[in-house]
């Protein structure tokens, strides 16, 4: 046998073992049997979330979470000295300053001001040459979200929030962006589409519910892109013998229901509309603006970031008026953050229902 | 006394694996055996602890009835009664009593100088329920990834597993069975009514032959696999939609853990194509 | 095991290929005079063919070649005609159904036409192909039984036309498509309340599991009296030797009851033939009669009942979960209105909050 041939055939060896180590994940006694358990319903059900505890420990070490800056000291008297500040105007001058470096660092690179600034008059929207600075239009109205999330879907982030981080992971595009397309259709879900149930609650067939076995598939495909971005399996949320049934369906449905609202509302009033204000390289090939979904901010954990707590540590995107008992350190003390006047730009765009026959609600 | 009429010359001493004479006589038509008594004494255990589990149940519905393996928790460990430990016992049973009723097919065919494909085949079939209640569960750990004995309960345990890897049908593992399963009743259908129908040609009309057997698939398929063949070939699809079941339930778990349309990326991220 | 298994043929008898019993007057002529394979022969019979193909045959084979070139076109379109990507996701491809909004409309061709006529003349064809097994039969002087298993099949192919008819919606009715006749599978089934409960679905997998358990029970029994001779099964029925002798008593004495060497083989038509009527009569039932299989069985007391897993619901809560069905999907997609203006820069003099200087937060690290 020839050398030549000799390597080709090891090499094809070597490409088919890599093919199938792809598509086997197997235990072995080296590596003790590394299956990791978490039942979540009765003994016999087989509701549980099977984990590959190397994969797992993998995941875990790639998570960085930037070292939370000191708190904010004193502040010089008086109002913020700068112009045009439409959305942080209700924290002292220290706390800005902070949450401006941080946002650097949680977006575009520590200290890398000039992505959303005009370096000669930070003030300003526009660059020296007159075009928008469409960063920093996107990040006052991102700003907004954040605050909006913290603020009133607790539900959902509970006392762990999130920060600009938790979705930009320290990048400009955070992951899970999506668009329009026939392929992404079941991903309305997260956008216009209210309805996705397609269980009855009668035994017969009744008008109120209409689903066909297709948006059943649109239905399903959606829950398997959450599963897959949550990095678990239907039984954590859900008794498969009945996925209509809240009462046989493990509590973190509810948490995963509250999310589905929240991330309907935040790509509906914050998300989306950002495309009148992109530019075309930021769009979708249909000219849409980008959207999020669950895996943008889970990025395939159960609990974005392992569950760490980044928001608790910056009033600027609380949202709220206090955070752990603690009170917001705004300018008026008690002031009541959810509702922050802001100028009209890249305010809330209502989406014009697309065509086509509505789903009566139950 | 319950015999066919040609049976007495049949019923002669011999063939046992145990026991030599002690156990080898019938009850009615029953042959007993010493695997008999222990099929016996196994299966009336199973029965009488599956009662005493519905008897401390919540119901007596026999649709209802529910009788659970352990919590996860316990391990590959003997749980408490009420918490498991009973469906440990009913399943020792179970085995107890299946493997006796290989060993008593075995002894059978011995007696009557058949050959052993009787006992194989259905080892096979033992095997499959080995593998979902013990191997499977050995591998991941605990007994409790077994299925729960109780009529309409074990479906909730297939549709979950199922769940559990987002969407089992893409098993390829599961595919082979499914097809082996749906390819077996085929055949059946199809050997039935060969048989049938050249025993039972119509009013008035003369019993077929295997020449008749022949050319009826020859002519409808371009092939007759023969008599002997339909059975070589039945008894290898049904046997095999056993053992690819149990393939593709022990790959599921011990082999793989993530969802079932993920395995298939290999296939569409191959070099000649990416 | 120093015996013989006779699970492959030792030894092969060659002589002519065997033309086959003459045909009456009026058929065709078969194709093919017959030839042997070696291996299959180790396995099964080694002479393959003659063939008769017949009008019922060829019309048949056109026609079912019709629609899987229907079939195989449309899903090449799919994928731009690239051939590669043809290939590649050959597994996922498929030709779907027509979208819920035509309702039992006939949609244009390329939303749902050609699903359609693929239906068709595979319809077509399994028709002409029951046909042709019932003639087949009927020529050589056989029962029809062959014929009327077949026809438990074509009921069940034909209930996933007709249980879409009943529920006023082609677009129930199953892709063409390796993978994605299986989602339809997992849908149709989540649609409708989990069919594990469907107590017809059940039956149909009692007859599905029993007939391979018989086929395993039968086949295995036929081998292990092979060397009396128990495969020459319409020998035994007509003249019972000791090979069915045998086997009646093994199972006898196994089980406590037989069958005969006939009646194994009711038997097995039975569960055969169950397997795919029961399945038929469960879709029938779906969707029109019942529209969740679970709730179904809860009204019938036929489904166990766990303690609750969220414990939390009050009817408050319960209340605030409720959604909507997702009824047929929307055409389109949302336009978010650009607001009037350019997004032009509002100044906000912070000058205005005249407040005190902040102190330090004084929180807590």
């Amino acid at each position: 046998m020839s050398a030549v041939m000799v390597r080709r055939l090891s090499t094809r060896a070597l490409a088919a073992s890599a093919l199938l180590l792809t598509a086997c994940d197997p235990i072995t006694p080296t590596n003790n049997r590394n299956r990791d358990f978490v039942q979540t319903g009765e003994r016999g059900t087989s509701m549980a979330q099977i984990y590959n505890r190397d994969a797992n420990a993998a995941k875990f070490k790639a998570v960085s979470i930037p070292t939370t800056l000191p708190p904010a000291g004193l502040s010089p008297p008086g109002p913020l000295p700068w112009k045009n500040v439409q959305v942080l105007n209700d924290i002292s001058v220290a706390e800005f300053n902070r949450t401006m470096i941080a946002f650097s660092t949680w977006v575009a690179g520590t200290g890398n001001c000039a992505y959303c600034h005009n370096v000669a008059n930070f003030a300003s929207d526009t660059l020296n040459n007159g075009k928008p600075i469409y960063t920093k239009l996107t990040a006052r109205r991102m700003i907004q979200m954040t605050r909006h999330i913290n603020g009133n879907y607790a539900s959902h982030v509970a006392n762990t929030g999130v920060t600009c981080y938790t979705c930009h992971l320290g990048k400009p595009q955070p992951n899970g962006l999506w668009f329009y397309s026939n392929e992404s259709q079941y991903l309305r879900n997260y956008l216009d589409y209210t309805g996705a149930r397609v269980v009855s609650h009668t035994v017969a067939p009744s008008p109120a519910n209409r689903s066909s076995v297709k948006q059943t598939e649109n239905t399903y495909a959606q829950m398997i892109s959450m599963s897959t971005a949550l990095g678990v399996n239907c039984t954590y949320c859900h008794n498969s013998r009945q996925f209509a049934s809240w009462e046989q369906s493990p509590p973190a449905r509810v948490k995963a229901y509250r999310g589905i609202q929240m991330i309907r509302d935040v790509n509906s009033n914050y998300v989306a509309p950002l495309a009148s204000i992109l530019p075309a390289i930021r769009l979708g090939p249909m000219g849409d603006g980008p959207k999020a979904q669950c895996s943008t901010c889970h990025n395939g954990v159960y609990k974005p970031l392992y569950g760490a707590q980044m928001a608790k540590d910056y009033p600027a995107v609380w949202g709220r008026t206090e955070w752990n008992g603690i009170a917001f350190p705004g300018l008026h003390p008690g002031t009541d953050t959810t509702k922050a006047k802001v100028a009209s730009a890249a305010a809330p765009a209502t989406p014009i229902a697309a065509a086509g026959a509505g789903s009566t609600g139950h | 006394m319950a015999m066919l009429s040609f049976e007495k010359k049949y019923r002669v001493k011999g063939g046992t694996l145990i026991g030599g004479d002690l156990f080898d006589f019938w009850v009615g038509p029953f042959y007993v055996g010493f695997f008999g008594v222990t099929a016996a004494f196994c299966a009336i255990m199973g029965t009488l602890l599956i009662v005493y589990g519905a008897a401390v149940g919540p119901t007596s519905n026999i649709w209802q009835i529910n009788i659970a393996p352990p919590d996860l928790k316990y391990g590959l460990g003997l749980a408490p009664m009420n918490e498991g430990g009973l469906w440990q016992f009913i399943t020792i049973f179970a085995i107890g009593a299946f493997v006796s009723w290989i060993l008593r097919q075995a002894e059978i065919s011995r007696k009557l100088g058949m050959g052993m494909h009787i006992p194989w085949a259905y080892s096979v079939c033992v095997f499959a329920y080995v593998t979902l209640v013990v191997i499977r569960p050995v591998l991941l750990g605990a007994w409790g990834h077994a299925f729960p004995y109780g009529i309409f309960s074990h479906l909730d345990w297939v549709s979950n597993v199922g769940y559990q890897y987002l969407h089992f049908h893409y098993n390829p593992a599961h595919m082979v069975a499914v097809t082996f399963f749906f390819t077996t009743v085929l055949a059946l259908a199809m050997h039935g009514s060969l048989i049938l129908s050249v025993t039972n040609p119509g009013k008035g009309k003369i019993v077929k032959t295997s020449e008749h057997e022949n050319v009826f698939f020859r002519d409808f398929l371009g092939y007759s696999i023969g008599a002997i063949g339909i059975h070589r070939l039945g008894l290898f699809l049904a046997l095999s939609a056993g053992i690819w079941s149990a393939i593709c339930i022990v790959l599921a778990g011990p082999f793989w853990t993530k969802g079932w349309p993920e395995w298939w990326g290999w296939w569409l991220n191959m070099p000649i194509w990416r | 095991m120093l015996e013989y298994q006779n699970l492959f043929t030792r030894v092969q008898v060659r002589h002519a290929p065997d033309p086959g019993l003459p045909l009456p007057a009026g058929s065709d002529k078969r194709i093919g005079t017959g030839f042997f394979n070696y291996w299959i022969g180790k396995f099964g019979d080694a002479q393959i063919g003659p063939f008769y193909l017949g009008t019922y045959g060829l019309l048949s084979l056109l026609f079912g070649s019709i629609a899987i070139e229907i079939m195989g076109l449309n899903m090449w379109a799919s994928v731009g005609w690239d051939p590669v990507e043809f290939v590649r996701r050959l597994p996922w491809l498929s030709l779907e159904p027509p979208s819920p909004e035509y309702g039992l409309r006939m949609p244009p061709l390329a939303k749902g036409g050609w699903y359609l006529l693929a239906g068709f003349f595979l319809s077509l064809s399994i028709g002409l192909w029951w046909l042709r097994t019932y003639k087949r039969a009927k020529v050589l002087g056989m029962g029809t039984h062959l014929a009327w298993a077949f026809g438990s099949a074509i009921f069940l192919y034909s209930t996933f036309f007709f249980q879409p008819l009943l529920v006023g919606s082609w677009s129930e009715m199953v892709p063409f498509g390796l993978f994605p006749h299986l989602d339809w599978t997992a849908a149709f089934s989540i649609r409708y309340g989990n069919l594990y409960y469907n107590p017809f679905h059940a039956l149909s997998i009692v007859f599905l599991y029993g007939s391979t358990l018989l086929f395993a029970m039968h086949a295995a029994t036929i081998l292990a009296t092979s060397r009396l001779g128990g495969e020459r099964e319409i020998e035994q029925i007509t003249d019972r030797g000791t090979a069915a002798e045998r086997s009646q008593l093994f199972w006898r004495w196994v089980m406590g009851f037989n069958a005969t060497m006939e009646s194994i083989h009711r038997w097995a038509w039975w569960f055969a033939v169950l397997t795919t009527f029961t399945g038929g009569i469960g879709i029938l039932l779906t969707g029109t009669v019942v529209d969740n299989w679970y709730l179904w069985a809860v009204k019938h007391h036929v489904a166990p009942q766990y303690p609750a897993a969220n414990k939390t619901l009050t009817p408050a809560l319960l209340d605030s979960l409720r959604g909507q069905y997702a009824g047929p999907m929307n055409k389109g997609f949302p336009v978010y209105a650009v607001p009037a203006a350019p997004i032009a820069p509002a100044v906000t003099d912070t000058a205005a909050m005249a407040a005190p200087a902040a102190p330090d937060t004084g929180r807590k690290p």
